[in-house]
């Protein structure tokens, strides 16, 4: 066979004419692969959006912490059931939960589910984001900070250069002892701020 | 951290994920070597061709598992594919996978330069640790980490699926867009009024110079 390629390379190797047929090059076949479909936004260079508030404690949640460092209650950082895709009522855990408790654990700290026998449900989410369960912590001194603890834990759980760079999704709860309130920091964002986030979370 | 040896390294854990990048782009490079070595020897035959684009799929998934990793390596397995891709265009020609008259771009060296994944949101009901099988919370490893040469991770073996995102970085570097549609009206647009569809239409994307991999989320 001894004809040129009808496509945009002109070549003369043989082997690439044994179909015939027009070429595509950049201007369409390549360029058409640079569509997708943009249905979620992953923003690494915004500032940590970061909120405190304060709730009552349970008495639940108190009674628990008379004997435990922490406890992990249902919910995940930032998202509503509704945005989950779930039931209003459907209580879920992220999926690093296992392995956070773990982790902690490992740090000496007693932490369990708020309640253990309930089934604990773990969802997954999307991309290279880290969802933390949402732990409430009895803070009896500054060697026990909230904030601190749960800030080693991630470290621990991801390592330093994973933590820093990934965006982490954060709720922690520390109670006082002898005290009614629970106080709450949320943090989402990029994990070197939310990390020095928690560790700032004190009194 | 524990000294038990079956407690991993987180910092191991990181280097794992380079290595097997690192791996796949040693492998892909060694399989269009060989590709490469039978075509000067025996010329394009279907063998070689063979083993030219299986190193399409090992150099892809380097620049996966490399991706925000090591952006030199990354860049190493970008150019390696690229490379790939110019010298299989050249010997043996390629195509846009064709079906009556429905066109669709399958290759791994166009797709790969869509910096686009997927992952899923799912309601997790059971699921194992691959270091043993236990169940995550029955067993005493961490994912995330090595055991014994061993990566942790929590495979899923039942649950309920919420929805699929595309996504910069999945949390799978393999979750990848497969195969896309390519529009018969912008193939005409291109191609003019002497094509019609059904023929073939070739693919030249690999013998101009590469334009970079295009980002959608930065």
């Amino acid at each position: 066979m001894a004809s040129v390629c009808a496509g945009a390379c002109r070549c003369a190797h043989p082997a690439t004419h044994r179909r015939a047929g027009p070429a595509v090059g950049r201007a369409a076949a390549g360029a058409l692969v640079g569509k997708a479909a943009q249905n979620w936004m992953v923003d690494t260079e915004s500032p940590a959006r970061i909120e405190r508030s304060s709730t009552d404690l349970p008495p639940r949640v108190g009674a628990r912490l008379e004997t435990l460092d922490a406890v992990i209650v249902p919910g995940v950082p930032g998202m509503t059931a509704e945005r989950m895709g779930l039931e209003p009522e459907e209580a879920v855990f992220p999926s690093t939960t296992t392995d956070v408790m773990k982790v902690l654990r490992e740090q000496s700290v007693q932490v369990e589910f708020e309640d253990p026998d309930a089934a604990h449900p773990l969802i997954t989410h999307k991309a290279a984001e880290y969802w933390i369960p949402v732990a409430i912590f009895i803070e009896t001194g500054a060697a026990h900070a909230a904030g601190d603890l749960m800030a080693r834990a991630i470290v621990s759980f991801l390592g330093r250069r994973r933590a820093d760079k990934s965006l982490l999704h954060v709720k922690l709860g520390r109670v006082t002892r002898g005290r009614t309130k629970i106080e709450w920091l949320e943090a989402h964002g990029k994990g070197a701020d939310v990390l020095k986030a928690m560790r700032e979370f004190r009194e | 951290m524990s000294d038990d040896a079956q407690v991993g390294a987180l910092e191991d854990a990181d280097d794992w994920i380079v290595k097997t990048g690192r791996d796949k782009l040693e492998q892909g490079r060694e399989q269009i070597q060989r590709a490469e070595a039978m075509v000067t020897q025996a010329g394009p035959t279907p063998g070689a061709e063979a083993e030219a684009r299986a190193a399409f799929d090992l150099l892809r998934s380097a620049m996966n598992w490399l991706e925000e990793e090591d952006s030199a390596l990354f860049e190493e397995a970008h150019q390696a594919l690229d490379a790939a891709g110019a010298f299989t265009r050249r010997t043996f020609g390629c195509w846009l996978h064709q079906e009556g008259t429905s066109y669709e771009q399958r290759c791994p060296v166009a797709l790969a330069h869509n910096r686009v994944g997927m992952s899923l949101a799912a309601i997790i009901e059971k699921s194992e640790c691959t270091v043993c099988h236990l169940a995550p919370e029955d067993c005493p490893h961490i994912a995330g980490r090595i055991y014994e040469g061993v990566f942790c991770a929590r495979l899923i073996t039942q649950g309920r699926l919420l929805e699929i995102s595309f996504v910069g970085r999945p949390a799978q570097p393999d979750a990848r867009i497969e195969r896309m549609s390519v529009p018969v009206a912008d193939l005409q647009q291109a191609l003019g009024p002497g094509w019609v569809p059904g023929m073939d239409v070739s693919c030249d994307r690999c013998l101009s110079p590469c334009r970079g991999v295009s980002r959608p989320w930065g």
